[in-house]
């Protein structure tokens, strides 16, 4: 079952698309990042998601619910941290949790005091006194301590210290061996992102390039280097699943976005007849920048 | 109701200061209104300044503000707000705010002046009384606050929408009452029912936003309600054509007759009421007229304005002979403006023509059966006078704020009524003299004035002349043992011959509707009339 479904959904500002025709899936019980350049249509679909903007076309639902109409009993369900979001600064800690504690049935008081100590906040510290890095700790605390059944995180770490973002993907994957939840993290920083995330997409530009699993996803992908003999490569007419073909000297890299170990082997053979094939698997950030780059590379021929 | 509550609190605790400071402003009134009286009784007026000050200025504004802190502590414009990924439905978000607005701006000040009101005698009927006119002052101001706060996300907005609010209105009351498209041909009563219709439009608005904003949080629907509301409304007050005010009018309690200056005769001879001796201007308007009756004014220039305007501009006109027949039900209002010199006596005169020949005799020979088969008959004559009037203030006075009976009319002067109020303000009013009566009266001719309207709780005093008829002896008497008329300062008290000043005396009478409310003002203390400075007589 998936706890997140999107069909079409768009929206736009005025002439800006900031997301366009988005149709995707997060299976329930998955960590799912959301990645993309800076303007990418992450946050605005996160936003879309929280029933915070109203689509412009398209459909979502949450939790088995029409975004548009979620309500206080799926936001009791709902985690939600983002990077601009307001804090009540005037409260300290511990009346922010005071505060939230009552619309929560699920509140849970050990969890709560358990990640108090864990994020090592300071209880009686006024909200605008906590640096930036506490604050979102402070907020991750009261989106954690009910447990809800789904997690979004709008650019978590941005603004955060090495450490703290340590501390922090660190409180999210112990407090995600509490149980069943889902995970939804809109990042562009991917390092953090690929040691939590077993579910990938990538917007850019507001359109969807992918989604899957990561684990599909780096099975898919791969980097190959093809070894020439000598003589000069014809790089026009490969198939499009290449991705960014480049030829330096005697050899030829590209990257496969649909690798198969036999497959790629025989359309290499076919192009490149004498030449040695050797497939190297990708991080997540490889498969991103290559995404990037592909899509730039394609808005300009288009533009062009 | 937990979590309304639960979001109650913690605005509360939020605006902890601000409410503290909003309660120090209801309460320094009242500090004046305990303050003993000095010797002169200045401290009476001056409190009254003070007071007035503070509750319209001061407190209108902090409460105004007090809204967009309540309402914008979780503002309803901004997606990044806290509250809106939370389990908090705007519903119960509504209520809280509205309760907590109810509560510091409505029920607050209430319960500051309800020890004040006890320690004043006042019974249920006038606490309910005070509460219904505090309330109609205030739940306007909160309920537009509400409003502009609902559609601001920011203080800066909020004043901006207000001042463009503050601003608007006005502008659209001049560009209804500029009358751009010839809004002289509609009635008085289309008149009133456009404004009800204006002002249901307006209220629905300003309702649906509100809820709009709590509930969906879709601000461009508000605006296009505000902006369907804003067409409707111009639309309306210029092309709205059904008419319903007089329907409605006619249903309603007839309004006794607080002042009313037509005489009582047959057929068409007209018999002059008083006589006139200074510069004189007095708009009589009449309204609810039943079709056959009639208006006439004799021997006066005077300026005619149909209630449809189709007769206007300043006429010199005999109308001895015949009459202004009301074509129409509605209004007609007969200016009358005293030409030529002024020291020689002009005679004004209003005739009514009775249906039949038994009501007119019932009419000239008891005036209370005349004053009910009116009322009952829904008319609500008023007099609608500005009068520069040769006329002053003194009294038979014993001494200083303390009690007199009678004041003398003056050239020059004026009288300044000051009554307390139910609650902890007065309300000072200018009157002029009413001119039809108001000359240079023989000794035993008087005077009265009618409390014909209770503003925030306190009384709206006009003058009318020649109550006799109207107003029982026994009520005379009693308030004359109530009323106390005293000069603002020692300097400004009559000097000389004080019989010389007391030659002409009248008689002030005080007259409310409700006989409970008017046994109460007799049984308040702090009921005052003032006079203005008693000047000597020109010679």
């Amino acid at each position: 079952m998936n706890i997140i479904e999107t069909q079409n959904l768009t929206r736009r500002f005025r002439r800006t698309e900031a997301v366009h025709d988005l149709t995707f899936s997060v299976p329930e019980g998955s960590v799912c990042a959301l990645l993309g350049p800076n303007g990418a249509g992450k946050s605005t679909s996160l936003r879309l998601l929280m029933n915070l903007l109203v689509p412009t076309s398209g459909s979502a639902t949450v939790l088995g619910v029409d975004s548009t109409r979620l309500g206080e009993r799926q936001f009791a369900q709902i985690g939600y941290v983002a990077e601009g979001q307001q804090q009540p600064l005037w409260m300290t800690v511990r009346q922010l949790l005071d505060y939230c504690r009552p619309f929560y049935p699920t509140w849970d008081g050990q969890l709560e005091k358990r990640l108090l100590k864990q994020f090592d906040l300071p209880e009686d510290r006024k909200l605008k006194n906590l640096s930036r890095g506490m604050l979102m700790k402070a907020a991750l605390l009261s989106s954690l301590a009910y447990r809800p059944k789904l997690l979004v995180l709008d650019e978590p770490f941005s603004g955060l210290d090495p450490l703290v973002r340590d501390e922090f993907v660190g409180g999210i994957l112990e407090t995600s061996s509490l149980g069943e939840w889902s995970v939804v993290i809109s990042s562009h920083d991917i390092d953090e992102v690929e040691r939590l995330a077993d579910h990938v997409a990538v917007l850019d530009r507001g359109r969807l390039q992918l989604s899957e699993s990561a684990e599909s996803l780096q099975a898919r992908f791969r980097r190959v280097e093809v070894t020439l003999d000598g003589s000069m490569a014809n790089l026009t007419h490969l198939p499009r699943t290449w991705l960014l073909a480049e030829q330096n000297g005697g050899l030829v890299r590209f990257v496969d976005t649909q690798f198969n170990a036999a497959a790629t082997e025989q359309a290499c053979r076919e192009r490149f007849p004498e030449a040695a094939v050797v497939a190297h698997p990708m991080t997540l950030r490889e498969i991103f920048v290559t995404l990037a780059k592909a899509g730039r590379s394609e808005a300009k021929k288009e533009a062009a | 109701m937990n979590l309304i509550w639960h979001i109650f609190l913690k605005d509360v605790r939020r605006l902890q200061w601000s409410i503290l400071f909003f309660i120090v402003l209801l309460v320094l009134p009242m500090l004046t209104a305990v303050l003993p009286y000095p010797p002169d009784g200045l401290m009476e007026g001056r409190g009254a300044i003070v007071s007035s000050v503070l509750e319209v200025l001061i407190i209108s504004a902090v409460s105004y503000f007090l809204v967009m802190s309540i309402v914008g502590e979780d503002t309803l414009t901004n997606g990044n707000e806290f509250w809106r990924v939370r389990p908090i439905s705007g519903l119960r978000l509504f209520a809280a705010k509205v309760l907590l607005v109810a509560a510091l701006l409505l029920v607050l000040p209430l319960m500051v002046s309800l020890p004040w009101w006890l320690g004043h005698g006042y019974g249920l009927g006038e606490i309910g009384a005070a509460t219904k006119s505090m309330l109609m002052a205030r739940v306007p101001l909160v309920g537009i606050a509400l409003v502009v706060a609902a559609l601001s996300g920011t203080s800066g907005k909020f004043v901006g929408y207000s001042f463009v609010l503050g601003l608007g209105i006005p502008a659209f009351a001049a560009f209804v009452a500029k009358n751009p498209f010839n809004l002289q041909a509609i009635s008085k009563d289309m008149i009133e029912t456009r404004g009800w219709v204006l002002f249901s439009i307006f209220c629905l608005t300003m309702g649906g936003v509100l809820l709009n904003q709590f509930l969906t949080r879709r601000i461009g629907r508000s605006w296009l309600m505000l902006g369907l509301a804003a067409v409707s409304m111009v639309a309306s007050s210029l092309y709205w054509p059904w008419e319903f005010y007089s329907y409605f009018k006619a249903k309603s309690e007839a309004e006794p007759m607080a002042s009313l200056v037509v005489s009582v005769t047959s057929g068409k001879q007209s018999r002059p009421m008083s006589l006139v001796e200074f510069p004189l201007r007095v708009a009589y308007q009449v309204s609810g007229l039943p079709e056959p009756y009639l208006v006439t004014l004799r021997s006066v220039t005077h300026k005619i304005a149909w209630p449809d305007r189709k007769i206007a501009g300043d006429k010199k006109t005999n109308l001895y002979e015949g009459g202004l027949t009301l074509s129409e039900r509605g209004c007609i209002q007969l200016l009358a403006t005293e030409k030529g010199d002024s020291r020689e006596p002009q005679t004004l005169t209003a005739q009514l023509v009775m249906p039949d020949a038994k009501t007119m005799e019932r009419a000239i020979h008891e005036p209370a059966a005349y004053h009910a088969e009116i009322s009952g008959k829904a008319w609500k004559p008023e007099i609608v006078s500005e009068l520069p009037c040769h006329g002053g203030a003194t009294s038979n006075q014993r001494g200083f704020g303390v009690e007199i009976q009678s004041v003398q009319l003056l050239s020059g002067a004026r009288i300044q009524v000051e009554l307390r109020q139910h609650t902890p303000e007065f309300l000072t009013k200018d009157l002029p003299l009413v001119g039809a009566r108001s000359r240079v009266l023989p000794t035993e001719t008087k005077l009265s004035y009618a409390i014909i309207n209770r503003q925030r709780g306190g009384l709206l005093v006009a003058a009318q002349s020649d109550p006799e008829h109207v107003f029982s002896t026994a009520t005379v008497r009693r308030f004359e043992q109530q009323l106390v008329f005293s000069p603002r300062t020692p300097a400004e008290a009559p000097t000389g011959d004080l019989a010389a000043w007391l030659k002409d005396a009248v008689l002030v009478t005080i007259f409310v509707r409700e006989e409970e409310f008017f046994k109460r003002i007799l049984e308040t203390p702090r009921l005052i009339v003032t006079g203005l400075p008693p000047k000597q007589p020109s010679k």
